[in-house]
């Protein structure tokens, strides 16, 4: 595992949202949209795990919102994102996706989500099932909770479909807690079907490796990653310091130069503005 | 000459076992096979018997379709897509105008009636319809299925085939229609009211105008059916085995009227719930039915 690689992309990933978030203030991004800060590492992870086994492309990836840092991680042309987060025709979905339905199936496997809450769980067992490709499927701890992800999860174990189930689970359905949501918990609930499931926290080594168990031997399983989310569940808000921050924690880890994370940010900036400069092109031409 | 049932079982077969197609549904395997139209294939030949989960069920379908293997999927009775409808009406039938992605998945959606209760009972088309990136048809014979079908395999759309148990003896096909030089009453005919064109054209003494509607969506009648319409129709009727409020039928009387002002009446299943018993159920217009309302109206 290469940690500097992963902080990199997350780092990345990090200054992209920032961005994004700065840019919804000033309103050039269309709300809503769902920011992972906090949560960025974890797809990048996951990216890296497959990416030391075979190519990214010979798996799908089904994410929900809060997905930026799956399709930036997973290849995805960033400035097709910035752009789509505005609503451009130029957008990776053509500004049909918006924040909540990225898709990117030129440079990687990665479906789109049609904003109904958890449904990508079912879809995902399915195409597992009917594929027998590696298939990661995204969820939340709210998705987790609707009727059709838990018996989606049931099947997926009935067929022994190849499927890795990742919960970034930050305990938070918009600002409800699990605990007074439901008593149980999904880690449970996948033992009960017979699925391995795992509760870990989002430190990128337990990811890592748990994605490479999940490659090695494809099936059924599950991961609820305990993390955080730095910002409200939409919107660029926020409910004051987080808990804790897994970036800052692993660029301590890592031998990485203000030069590089200058030039990341640089890049980052420079995708805005060209994105900046696309959408007042647009607006000039429909006014 | 091969029943509905027959048809579709073999086109089903010949899916499973040529084009590494896939069926799914619950209890398909159970004693009745779908009504006869599902070949007696195993799991390793593509029959996927899924868990009683109606909402979960329609997803993993959808899976399926993006994984390029075509699967069909049956459900029982068209009352069940109250559930089954979210992913096929959210996912597969959006996936391509949103991702450029298709998701193609045929949905046999079987509609039955006759002391079948509250939800089994009758065809729900028309809530189908109503959504964007899914073709409909209601095919009762053996050529009209095929048709579908055809449909479906030439285009990457997911396509709703809103079928009928009481289609599934058939081996006749209807003539697409039947006129008088004269202007008459246009009978235009969706479902299994079909299956009863002899005793509707004998009530009427044959002074009527009959044509046969099973392309739905996008409703689609031939240049001959919309000439009898433009020139042989002083009012047309159209009769369908779901309910008249927002539904197809009402949505093919605003197109006639609009394009040709001849008056329509829709006559379909009444505004009520069917349940199981005695004077309780809630039915395809009979050909009695169909021939007084046109009287009356």
């Amino acid at each position: 595992m290469h940690l500097k690689n992963i902080f990199i992309q997350s780092f990345f990933n990090r200054q992209f949202e920032l961005m994004a978030a700065k840019h919804l203030d000033l309103g050039y991004v269309n709300p809503p949209i769902y920011l992972s800060v906090g949560t960025e590492h974890i797809p990048v992870c996951i990216q890296q795990a497959i990416k030391s086994m075979m190519d990214i492309k010979d798996v799908a990836l089904f994410p929900q919102h809060r997905c930026h840092s799956y399709y930036l991680s997973f290849n995805g042309d960033p400035t097709k994102l910035a752009h789509e987060l505005c609503g451009l025709p130029t957008g990776c979905n053509k500004g049909m996706g918006g924040s909540a339905s990225v898709s990117n199936k030129e440079t990687a496997n990665v479906f789109g989500h049609s904003g109904l809450l958890g449904d990508q769980v079912p879809i995902a067992a399915g195409y597992a099932q009917a594929s027998n490709k590696p298939t990661v499927c995204i969820m939340g701890d709210a998705a987790a909770e609707e009727d059709y992800a838990l018996a989606a999860m049931g099947f997926a174990q009935t067929k022994n479909a190849p499927i890795l189930f990742i919960c970034e689970d930050n305990d938070l359905s918009i600002l409800t807690e699990k605990a007074i949501r439901r008593s149980w918990n999904i880690v449970d609930v996948a033992h009960g079907f017979g699925v391995d499931a795992v509760n870990i926290p989002d430190t990128p080594q337990q990811i890592y490796h748990r994605v490479l168990t999940f490659l090695k031997n494809p099936k059924p399983t599950l991961l609820n990653i305990n993390c955080v989310r730095h910002l409200w569940h939409a919107g660029s808000g926020n409910d004051g310091p987080p808990e804790y921050d897994s970036l800052s924690e692993m660029q301590e880890r890592v031998d990485v130069t203000i030069t590089e994370l200058q030039h990341i940010k640089d890049k980052v900036e420079s995708i805005w503005v060209n994105t900046r400069n696309a959408v007042d092109e647009y607006r000039s031409g429909n006014n | 000459m091969s029943t509905v049932a027959e048809t579709i079982k073999e086109i089903t077969r010949k899916h499973l076992l040529e084009n590494n197609g896939l069926l799914y549904g619950q209890c398909v395997t159970a004693v009745g096979w779908i009504g006869g139209t599902v070949p007696e294939l195993t799991e390793e030949q593509g029959i996927v018997e899924l868990p009683t989960s109606d909402s979960s069920n329609p997803g993993v379908v959808c899976g399926a379709g993006l994984s390029g293997r075509r699967p069909i999927y049956a459900i029982r009775y068209q009352g069940f897509m109250t559930y089954n409808s979210c992913s096929i009406l959210n996912y597969a039938a959006k996936s391509k105008e949103m991702w450029d992605v298709p998701c193609p998945v045929f949905v046999r959606s079987i509609g039955m009636e006759g002391s079948i209760g509250p939800v089994a009972g009758g065809v729900h088309h028309s809530m189908v319809v109503r959504h964007p990136g899914i073709p409909v048809f209601a095919p009762i014979t053996p050529r009209e299925w095929e048709y579908a079908w055809n449909y479906f395999m030439s285009h990457d759309d997911p396509v709703y085939c809103s079928e009928h148990r009481l289609s599934f003896k058939n081996d006749k096909e209807i003539a697409d229609v039947t006129f008088l030089n004269n202007k008459a009453t246009t009978v235009i005919q969706i479902g299994p009211s079909r299956l009863k064109q002899d005793e509707l054209l004998e009530l009427f003494k044959g002074q009527v105008n009959i044509i046969n509607c099973f392309r739905l969506k996008p409703f689609t009648l031939d240049e001959f059916q919309w000439d009898v319409i433009k020139n042989n129709t002083d009012k047309a009727i159209i009769v369908d085995s779901d309910y008249e409020y927002c539904s197809v039928s009402k949505d093919i009387a605003y197109e006639i009227m609009l394009k040709y002002k001849i008056p329509c009446h829709v006559i379909g299943l009444e505004d009520r719930t069917s349940g199981f018993g005695y004077g309780c159920d809630n039915l395809t217009p009979t050909p009695e039915k169909i021939y007084n309302f046109a009287k009356e109206v």
